[in-house]
């Protein structure tokens, strides 16, 4: 991000804001609290965001909103309690992406988090 | 001859600004050179150090004097009458200021008793920045460095810092030439590892914007779940002008305390900061497939692990190496049914088995 200008000029410098998200573990069981770590460049204190988290393959889980973001940081503590939610068969990568929508702006998708949700099998 | 009048007269002859007052029947000429910031006169109003005043006219004579750190020099006492003071800017003065259409000479009467001012005022170049972000509000705490190239000349490290509240960069009474802000950030944080192996080295690398060598980057591993647990720490080094790197070869030592595999690295550059995706920290340890008559032969066998995960361990000629994750155990070992094989733990395979020694193992069969 440069800016420039001769010397008795007055320069506007805007800057999109940035964000990115990411799981603190790789693999977690169903129940567990993971933290999801969020930072974000060039949005003021007080900037609103959401966390959408899906399977790896882009089928939205869960949307969780009303977060605001101060100094750029936010780790959220999220719970893996999917119980009530249909999660697509097959499902035991999920990511996360962090949206501002005032901007709007959203993150990269986060590297996957292997959750194991598949029904148990007993052996007979 | 009283004392005072003696020192009086000895002090008579071009001394800058003297501090001594002139008697009654004489003037002061007191010279002030400032500069002003063009938007606003009253703003960024600073004192003219090093300029050159002379006096001329009536009938005190008078050698040149330089403007003090005050932007002040006084010619003290002249003698009552009409008197110019010309002001000179050195060269240096003038790539800071703008003397053009500047009345450099300033006629005025000099009446006895009285300090006259001659102020002369010069509009100092200046350059700002406003960082606001993409909806027009002024961004805080945002750091910048700032270059400078004078008109025929090569850009420059001037100076660094990080906004306030209004978001500006605003210097008055600059050099003439052209101005670069560089906007810090931090991004794209990539190990160089899918896995951190303890005793082999894993590189951090991160994207840099607004690198310069008056400040260094920072670069730690920290536990993934409470971000406060720090690992390790290195100063980072720039390889090239946009990225910021560390090596890391973990040891179990540094590892003491970390309850699980997982951890992230947070790389620094003044304020700007950016954290990592999880890495998981693994052991190696050795494994060995065999017949008992000392044969190697390759196949495949699959580790289950406490926390969930999987690693597959592929032994060719015999031989391969597990990657266990930092304070995981093996809850299950599988492997092709088809190869005969069972697992032996902590002891030589006996019999004539085709087996897969696990060194580490104790009570898995």
């Amino acid at each position: 991000m440069l800016f420039e200008n001769d010397h008795n000029n007055a320069v506007p410098a805007p800057l999109t804001p940035t964000v990115r998200a990411s799981w603190s573990r790789a693999r977690a069981w169903h129940g567990e609290t993971v933290v999801i770590h969020v930072r974000c460049q060039f949005a003021p204190d007080g900037t609103q965001l959401a966390l959408d988290v899906s399977t790896a393959a882009g089928v939205l889980v869960e949307t969780v909103g009303n977060l605001t973001i101060n100094g750029g940081t936010l780790d959220h503590n999220y719970v893996l309690d999917w119980k009530a939610i249909a999660i697509a068969a097959g499902s035991e990568l999920f990511q996360v992406v962090a949206r501002l929508p005032q901007y709007p702006v959203s993150s990269p998708a986060s590297p996957t988090l292997a959750v194991d949700v598949a029904p148990p099998l007993f052996s007979a | 001859m009283p004392n005072g009048l003696t020192k009086l007269f000895s002090r008579q002859r071009n001394v800058d600004s003297p501090t001594f007052q002139c008697p009654l029947n004489k003037g002061v000429v007191d010279v002030e050179v400032v500069s002003f910031f063009p938007g606003n006169r009253l703003q960024d109003r600073q004192p003219v150090t090093g300029a050159t005043a002379t006096l001329s006219g009536g009938t005190s004579q008078r050698d040149p004097g330089r403007s003090t750190a005050s932007g002040h020099y006084r010619f003290d006492p002249v003698s009552p009458g009409t008197y110019t003071v010309t002001i000179t800017l050195t060269p240096a003065l003038i790539e800071e200021m703008d003397p053009t259409g500047i009345a450099m000479s300033l006629p005025q009467a000099i009446v006895g008793g009285v300090t006259t001012p001659y102020l002369f005022e010069f509009p100092g170049y200046w350059i700002e920045f406003q960082i606001k972000d993409s909806r027009n509000t002024p961004l805080q705490n945002v750091s910048w460095k700032l270059d400078h190239r004078p008109p025929a000349g090569a850009f420059a490290f001037k100076e660094a810092g990080v906004t306030g509240a209004d978001g500006l960069v605003h210097r008055c009474r600059v050099k003439q030439g052209r101005y670069r802000l560089s906007v810090r950030s931090l991004s794209n944080p990539v190990w160089s590892q899918t896995k951190a192996i303890v005793g082999e080295p894993v590189r951090m690398t991160v994207d840099v914007t607004g690198l310069d060598t008056d400040v260094t980057g920072q670069i730690e591993v920290l536990d993934a779940n409470d971000l406060n647990t720090v690992l390790f720490q290195s100063s980072a080094t720039a390889p090239d002008a946009t990225h910021l790197s560390a090596e890391w070869k973990p040891t179990r030592q540094q590892l003491d305390g970390l309850a699980h595999s997982q951890v992230v690295f947070r790389a620094t550059y003044a304020r700007a900061t950016v954290i990592s995706a999880p890495l998981t920290v693994a052991t190696k340890e050795p494994l060995q497939a065999k017949v008992t008559d000392g044969s190697a032969f390759s196949t495949r066998v699959d580790f289950r692990f406490t926390d969930g995960s999987l690693f597959t361990v592929h032994l060719l000629g015999g031989k391969g190496d597990l990657e266990i994750p930092w304070r995981q155990s093996v809850a299950r070992v599988d492997f092709p049914a088809e190869d005969g094989l069972r697992v032996k733990m902590g002891a030589a395979v006996a019999g004539a088995e085709r087996s897969v020694f696990v060194p580490f193992l104790a009570d898995v069969t």
